[in-house]
């Protein structure tokens, strides 16, 4: 049982090529990652006394944002024989 | 009151009560949508990351959303699911996309003040959670029967995979689908959910975890999606601790797609 790989996500998967999903699915992720950055770095910059916790919040998506688009960088580096 | 108090007061609790499951609501209506059309599913997830997050910031002052929280990861990690590899490689998939949703749920949880360390580690009533855990191998074998999955990784048969393999799978299954989705299911989105709606946070943890399995695309394996993780929330909610329900977990995920896999060929001889 693991909800991330259901018939859904793995047919979706094997049924496109990499270079169509990596372009797709990482720019979405890219994108909300971008938004999310802005957000703080513009919620820091206007609320002066913005709490550190406030700021962490945009860190639980980003930071796990961030990892994946690495990743997805990588193997489209390794896909292109690099 | 007056309107400088009813302000600093926030919006009456039945009112929070109900946007919080209108977002239930919108993620179970995402992932029915995402049957016909898959894309659907990673978009409007992203959406409700990003919806999630900022209601959570602005209604941080009063701490009283956590489940806000805690729905941005579990849409998160539907999000992630479709994080595209070269190879369809299984263990691949279960880390890449495990370990960022592992790190969200760590960072989340020390948001809304509940260590992670501690609750993994809390030996409450170990017998009672060693019979939970032992609930897992019939279980296993029901869901495998419902399940039939398409991606396995056997250590006998015709198409066995190498013991180094096998194993690389078994830890990814233990850490990423055992341990990691107890604690954003049960301990994380759980514990929110009752710090809102009380004995009636299992109905809304449940939901979300059956609706998680939507994309399985059958209907008897989402029944006992939902049944299985009323058990585990009912369990987390009775003992107080999550030992059992994770190591259930465990052996569901291991049974489901390495297991019951490898035996399968000996049935048929």
């Amino acid at each position: 049982m693991v909800s991330s790989l259901t018939r859904n996500t793995s047919s979706f998967l094997a049924s496109h090529q990499f270079v169509m999903t990596s372009g797709t699915i990482g720019a979405l992720i890219l994108g909300v990652l971008i938004l999310l950055l802005v957000e703080k770095e513009v919620m820091r910059a206007v609320v002066r006394s913005l709490p550190a916790s406030t700021r962490r919040v945009f860190d639980v998506a980003a930071m796990p944002l961030l990892l994946t688009f690495a990743i997805v960088v990588i193997e489209r580096f390794r896909a292109l024989g690099f | 009151m007056s309107f400088r108090a009813e302000v600093e007061a926030g919006p009456p609790r039945a009112q929070i009560a109900g946007v919080e499951l209108s977002y239930v609501a919108a993620f179970v209506a995402i992932e029915l949508v995402g049957l016909v059309q898959p894309m659907v599913v990673a978009i409007g997830q992203a959406l409700m990351v990003v919806a999630l997050i900022n209601h959570y910031v602005v209604a941080e002052r009063d701490h009283r959303h956590p489940l806000l929280l805690a729905l941005s990861v579990v849409c998160l990690y539907r999000l992630l699911a479709f994080t595209p590899l070269p190879s369809n490689d299984f263990t691949n998939h279960l880390v890449l996309v495990g370990a960022p949703v592992l790190l969200a749920t760590f960072l989340a949880l020390r948001l809304v003040g509940v260590p992670a360390g501690p609750v993994i580690l809390q030996r409450k009533s170990m017998g009672i959670q060693m019979a939970i855990a032992l609930s897992g191998i019939p279980l296993s074998n029901i869901a495998y029967k419902l399940l039939k999955p398409g991606f396995v990784v056997t250590f006998s048969g015709a198409n066995r995979s190498h013991l180094a393999a096998v194993a690389a799978a078994v830890a990814a299954l233990v850490v990423f689908s055992g341990i990691g989705e107890e604690l954003l299911f049960r301990v994380l989105l759980h514990n929110a959910a009752r710090s809102r709606f009380a004995t009636s946070a299992l109905y809304v943890s449940t939901a979300v975890f059956g609706a998680a399995y939507l994309g399985s695309r059958s209907v008897p394996f989402v029944l006992f999606a939902v049944a299985v993780g009323a058990f585990f929330g009912w369990c987390y909610e009775r003992t107080g601790s999550i030992i059992g329900p994770m190591m259930a977990h465990s052996i569901i995920s291991v049974g489901v797609f390495v297991v019951w896999p490898s035996f399968a060929h000996v049935a048929h001889l």
